[in-house]
């Protein structure tokens, strides 16, 4: 368990501010968020890369002034555009990293390239690869050495639809419930992510939401509705509320999402949001409230 | 075996006798692994070797020095030690005509040159302007300043070679008026700016260090040939507080980054 305590951390204009407790329990822990919200440098700090200016984390208790290595070494950090050095292969780059781990260099190396399928290209310079393999070469070092505490910066980005799918299914299994190991993981597509048990939403470096993803799609103030609706019904609506509009052949008439209190029109049923609605209502409530302030 | 009517036993016999004992040979048969078999295995040592690593820290393997320089000298190109190799062979060529010519020579080449190579060749290795890596690098068990230092003295190393194989030939064709002077000149130089350049890698970060790096070294390159037309005791007792410079803050890039690692500082700029 992971528990953060009063974390600030400064960068120019921006500042990361995490008032009070916020515990992340072990398991998948989605964090979402806009860009420039403070995501990654909150992973950074997660992941002992940074240090806070002020306030504290603690790993199952202990700070990280207490152990270092014994913490470190169980800790797996994929930042979000990390570039693995070119000129190595992703053999040589991940027997380097296992080397600084203080791993048994060959064996994670060769475990790392199993488990990411990385065996075709082991021995290709990591320049000639696609950015997907480059993404996978970064996310193989993270999890060298079978880490406890694994910090993952948009994941998935660069991969295509099969590979996604494969990595959160290990990923998945790898931070399974009662396997010990804590998995925070930055994502822009919370939906993917079905196991997570846990969203953190920063918004302007402050964590404006935490918690498990049924209270997250619940008690939005809005219901999501959905049916098809003409062209004049889809101009005159706020496309602050509109999440899908997908139009049918002809362009007459379009199947419709949308979120409102009450129903929008004759026709419209509601429907579940997804965490991706629920993200955008939220932000859309966010954005009405300080509005109103502002007023 | 006979049969009971006195003769050998049918090809059926000898077929419901395998079947009869075919469980108790099984266990005796060695059947080749399979990948996910190896897989699975190779998992479970590494998972035991790691859980003895957790129960003694004392354990977890210390990177080697002489691996991890192998796998450093991996990062660097071959475009990089051609064009170490291009440079030296054009410093040496420079300065036999500098010191062919009558009375002493106005400039070490050398001195001026060799400081900001070793600039180009920091930045020109693995780590220095991709940030995500030098945070990757510094997320690990042991102190981050192990790898910048051996950045540094691959450096140097390269430095000093091209330096004494060039010192060495000039020597030996051109004839230096004052060999051990000379080395002293440019060696002074390359300690100075490495020192500095970890010196400040460790406290202000990288994009400080490279400008002052190249800012020191440019005065550096000025006022040599101030101190050449001051006579040699100036020269020298100008080269040996360079040298000491470099070694004392070298010294001190390495306390105060041990020290940011105790306090659980992981990055390095």
């Amino acid at each position: 368990m992971i528990v953060v305590e009063d974390l600030r951390c400064a960068r120019g204009s921006f500042q990361l501010c995490i008032e009070g407790r916020l515990v992340l329990e072990p398991g998948i822990c989605l964090v979402v968020g806009a860009n420039g919200a403070g995501k990654s440098t909150f992973l950074e700090l997660l992941a002992t890369a940074t240090p806070p200016d002020r306030g504290r984390i603690l790993y199952d208790g202990r700070r990280l002034e207490e152990d270092v290595p014994g913490i470190r070494r169980r800790i797996g950090y994929l930042p979000a555009d990390l570039e693995p050095y070119g000129r190595m292969t992703p053999r040589r780059f991940l027997v380097y990293m296992a080397h600084l781990k203080g791993l048994e260099p060959e064996g994670e190396a060769e475990l790392a390239l199993e488990r990411l399928g990385l065996r075709a290209v082991a021995d290709v310079r990591i320049a000639r690869l696609s950015e997907g393999m480059r993404k996978r070469v970064g996310l193989a070092q993270a999890l060298l050495g079978s880490p406890s505490l694994l910090f993952l910066d948009e994941p998935l980005s660069q991969l295509e639809t099969p590979r996604r799918q494969e990595v959160i299914r290990f990923l998945t299994r790898y931070a399974r419930p009662g396997s010990g190991r804590s998995l925070v993981v930055v994502s822009h597509e919370p939906d993917e992510w079905e196991a997570a048990g846990q969203i953190v939403w920063l918004e302007a470096g402050r964590v404006a939401f935490s918690g498990p993803p049924a209270l997250w799609t619940a008690g939005l103030g809005s219901r999501v509705w959905c049916g098809t609706a003409d062209a004049a019904f889809v101009q005159r609506l706020d496309p602050e509320r509109l999440l899908r509009c997908a139009w049918l052949p002809g362009r007459a008439r379009a199947e419709v999402r949308l979120f409102a209190p009450e129903p929008p029109g004759e026709g419209f049923q509601p429907a579940e949001p997804t965490r991706e609605e629920a993200y955008v209502i939220r932000r859309a409530a966010l954005r009405r409230r300080r509005r109103e302030e502002r007023r | 075996m006979e049969r009971s009517d006195g003769g050998l036993p049918g090809d059926r016999q000898l077929a419901e006798l395998e079947q009869a004992l075919r469980p108790w040979l099984a266990r005796y048969l060695v059947r080749e692994p399979s990948p996910e078999a190896s897989r699975r295995l190779a998992e479970e040592v590494l998972l035991r070797a790691r859980a003895e690593r957790e129960r003694d820290p004392a354990q977890a393997r210390r990177p080697s020095l002489p691996r991890l320089v192998r796998l450093e000298l991996a990062g660097y190109g071959r475009a990089f030690w051609i064009a170490s190799l291009a440079l030296g062979v054009l410093l040496v060529l420079a300065s036999a005509d500098l010191l062919a010519q009558p009375g002493p020579a106005p400039v070490n080449l050398f001195a001026a040159v060799l400081p900001g190579y070793f600039l180009a060749a920091m930045a020109l290795g693995n780590g220095w302007g991709n940030r995500a890596m030098r945070l990757v690098e510094s997320v690990t068990p042991f102190p981050p300043a192990l790898l910048w230092l051996i950045r540094l003295l691959i450096a140097t190393a390269v430095d000093v070679l091209i330096g004494l194989a060039g010192t060495g030939v000039l020597a030996a064709t051109v004839g230096v008026v004052q060999p051990l002077a000379f080395l002293l000149q440019w060696l002074a130089g390359v300690l100075a700016v490495g020192g500095l350049l970890a010196w400040l890698l460790f406290s202000r970060g990288f994009l400080w260090s490279l400008g002052a790096g190249v800012v020191f070294w440019a005065v550096l390159a000025a006022g040599q040939e101030g101190l050449i037309r001051a006579g040699s005791a100036w020269s020298l007792g100008g080269d040996a507080l360079l040298l000491v410079l470099g070694a004392a803050s070298t010294a001190a890039a390495w306390h105060r980054s041990r020290a940011a690692w105790l306090a659980g500082a992981g990055s390095s700029g």
